[in-house]
């Protein structure tokens, strides 16, 4: 246990620049869409002939956070991206180099699939991280909003409205805990599969290639066609709707599964020193 | 130095648990104001069968809910499971196919039929039509279920001289004594330019099963004789009308005969106009049709209601003046009319009626009053008997919560339907 949280240790100071960064990103692109479009809003309100969108009384956050939908989304959609990016890189920056680091990192007294489960963690603890600041930026750009807009036009937002104005939001941060652990643990399960179809490319190598792909294809097609082969979309289908869902999720788990048992066992029988 | 090596990763998960736990543990509430539905006046009983239907605008979101007697329920945002198509929305209306899926899971699977279910103190039964088959016959596939013994027995019938039929789907299931009935509606077909098209006059059949071996012994055309009676121009409509609560027993059936004019508009568009509907029983037992005394509808519109519980025809609709609405009722056995009826909103307490249904002998109506400044607050539920129109029971909803602003919560709320509460 101790050796696994030191690898992720690692993982997490080796991105820390790159994570402080998409941080970074994040805030100067959202206070900054907030400043100017408070402040573009709060003028429409000063001159009531410019005025046609809102009927409103007052200028609410919530409204500022509903017309900025692409300005807000965009720098999550970045670090989304470049998360995604990171998948890969994870494992392909220990291999690529003069002196390759995944040598060293195969050659330490520690159980290989914490090499495996340490990378996991990292991703999942990043995308949480992100999650995390963008809910304290929220609060934080709430307040720049209460500095901008007057008192007397400013009308109150209830944060569950904040999050539910923007469509992204909604998606990342679900006010329902059941759909936040079904959504983590479907992009946890997607993690696993790349991490595996990493693997079979580093194992294989060119037919690695032909096997990741494959891998990936298989394990998208099970969890995709498993709710349609059940019926799902068919009148007086044999399975009830919670059923097909449960039955979806053993899929999702199962997949799951396979996809670290092989992780597991490429690293450790077939990438060797 | 080494105190503070592992700060960076322990402070991040530190950072997600509490940031994360906060939100779903107090910030994701959307602390919405609970209702609750108080008699004003009557027996609580009667609007212990009430479930007010509206929804709560909260600045640019709305979320549906229900207020009953016990309180308020909020509809859950969807979920994933909700994101699943389903082609079963009937299943969670219905109180009826609600206990039997309750009671029989495994029996209702792969039916989707919902008129095609008849239940009794000895037996479950379901009865579908089809006509999928290489030879296009109409085809009835039947289960019944022994609710005593739990066994279940399966019959399928094809229906011969059926293959100009199409789109046969089942109307309603009765027995009586050891005979099965399946109500079948449909329509004829015929066959142009080698192209089999359905074009004829829709049909209502009456397939008599022996619930022993699951023999056809008698098939009965309701809609045998049945012509315009408008005029030349004039087009037949034809509608069943099975018994409300889906799965009970009934010994009638009801077909609403419409006479309709038909006008070719513009832009592939079609304008119809009601000339008149005629109400006609059926009685399984006797096989015979009979025509109950044909209603005129409201001066205000054509829109009209007609429903069976047990032995009795309700036809409901709008009243002469705005305001008000007014039902009549008939035996229908006999067609004797056992009401016929008016009640203005302000009778009731409000300025408009809202939603309106009658059912097992009762009306059920929301009214609302459009003078009263608590917007959905000024609206009230009824209950009335069918038969005589007294009330039976006035009810409000009110905000539970005393420490809410009354006035603000319910510039919000909107209720603008009535259903009854699920039974199950």
């Amino acid at each position: 246990m101790n050796r696994y949280l030191k690898l992720v240790h690692m993982e997490i100071h080796r991105f820390r620049y790159f994570l402080l960064g998409l941080m970074a990103l994040t805030l100067v692109g959202q206070i900054l869409t907030v400043a100017i479009a408070t402040s573009n809003e709060a003028a429409k309100f000063r001159d009531p002939a410019r005025f046609s969108i809102d009927s409103a009384d007052k200028l609410s956050f919530e409204w500022i956070v509903r017309i900025s939908q692409g300005m807000f989304a965009l720098p999550i959609l970045i670090s989304m991206a470049a998360l995604l990016f990171y998948v890969f890189l994870i494992w392909y920056r220990d291999w690529l180099g003069r002196s390759t680091f995944m040598y060293r990192l195969l050659a330490l007294p520690t159980a290989r699939r914490n090499l495996y489960l340490s990378k996991l963690t990292a991703i999942v603890l990043f995308v949480f991280v992100l999650l995390s600041f963008q809910l304290i930026l929220l609060a934080f750009e709430q307040l720049i909003f209460h500095w901008i807009v007057p008192a007397d036009i400013r009308g109150e937002s209830v944060f569950t409205d904040v999050i539910l104005s923007n469509w992204l939001f909604e998606v990342l941060l679900p006010l329902s805990g059941s759909q936040f652990v079904s959504l983590y643990g479907f992009g946890i399960m997607a993690v696993t599969v790349l991490f595996t179809a990493i693997l079979l490319e580093r194992s294989y190598r060119i037919w690695g290639i032909g096997y990741a792909a494959a891998y990936v294809a298989a394990c998208g097609f099970a969890v995709y066609a498993t709710p349609f082969a059940l019926g799902v979309n068919q009148l007086g289908s044999y399975f009830y709707q919670w059923e097909i869902f449960a039955i979806e999720a053993a899929v999702c788990f199962l997949v799951t599964a396979v996809s670290v048992a092989l992780g597991f066992r490429l690293l450790n029988k077939r990438i060797s020193v | 130095m080494r105190r503070t090596r592992y700060a960076l990763s322990v402070g991040l998960c530190l950072f997600v648990l509490v940031t994360l736990g906060y939100y779903y543990a107090y910030a994701s509430d959307e602390r919405l104001p609970s209702l609750k539905l108080e008699t004003i006046e009557g027996d609580a009983k009667e609007g212990a069968a009430l479930s007010l239907i509206g929804s709560y605008h909260q600045s640019m979101q709305s979320r549906m809910l229900t207020v009953t007697t016990d309180g308020s329920e909020y509809a859950q945002r969807d979920t994933l499971v909700d994101l699943l198509p389903w082609e079963r929305p009937w299943t969670p209306d219905s109180p009826d196919l609600k206990a039997i899926r309750k009671e029989h899971p495994n029996f209702m699977r792969g039916k989707g039929e919902p008129r095609g279910w008849y239940r009794d103190e000895e037996m479950l039964v379901y009865a579908a039509a089809d006509n999928g088959g290489s030879d296009g016959r109409i085809r009835l596939k039947v289960e019944v279920l022994n609710e005593s013994s739990g066994k279940t027995k399966r019959y399928s019938v094809a229906v011969e001289d059926s293959q100009s039929y199409t789109y046969p789907y089942t109307a309603d299931v009765q027995r009586v004594g050891g005979q099965l009935h399946v109500l079948v509606f449909m329509q004829h077909t015929e066959v142009a330019d080698r192209v089999r098209d359905a074009i004829g006059l829709n049909e209502v059949w009456d397939y008599v099963l022996d619930l022993e071996d699951g023999s056809l012994i008698s098939r009965n055309n309701l809609t045998e004789g049945l012509k315009a009676e408008s005029g030349v121009d004039a087009e037949l409509r034809i509608a069943p009308i099975a018994e409300g609560s889906l799965a009970a027993p009934s010994e009638y059936a009801l077909i609403e005969v419409t006479d309709i004019k038909v006008k070719q508009l513009a832009h592939n568009t079609q304008e119809i106009n009601n000339l008149g509907t005629r109400l006609y029983s059926y009685s399984y037992r006797t096989g015979e049709r009979k025509l109950l005394v044909p209603f005129k509808t409201s001066a205000r519109g054509t829109g009209f209601m007609c429903k069976l519980y047990g032995n009795q025809v309700s036809v409901q609709q709008d009243g002469e003046t705005p305001g008000t609405f007014a039902w009549t009722l008939f035996d229908v056995a006999t067609g004797e009319k056992k009401a016929d009826l008016t009640v203005t909103a302000e009778q009731l307490g409000g300025t408009d009626i809202g939603t309106v249904f009658i059912a097992h002998g009762r009306v059920y109506t929301l009214v609302h009053d459009t003078d009263s400044p608590l917007g959905g607050g000024g609206s009230m539920a009824a209950v009335l008997d069918a038969a005589t129109g007294q009330v039976l029971y006035r009810g409000k909803a009110v905000i539970a919560d005393p420490t809410r602003d009354g006035d603000k919560e319910w510039s919000r709320l909107e209720l603008f339907s009535l259903s009854l509460r699920d039974e199950s």
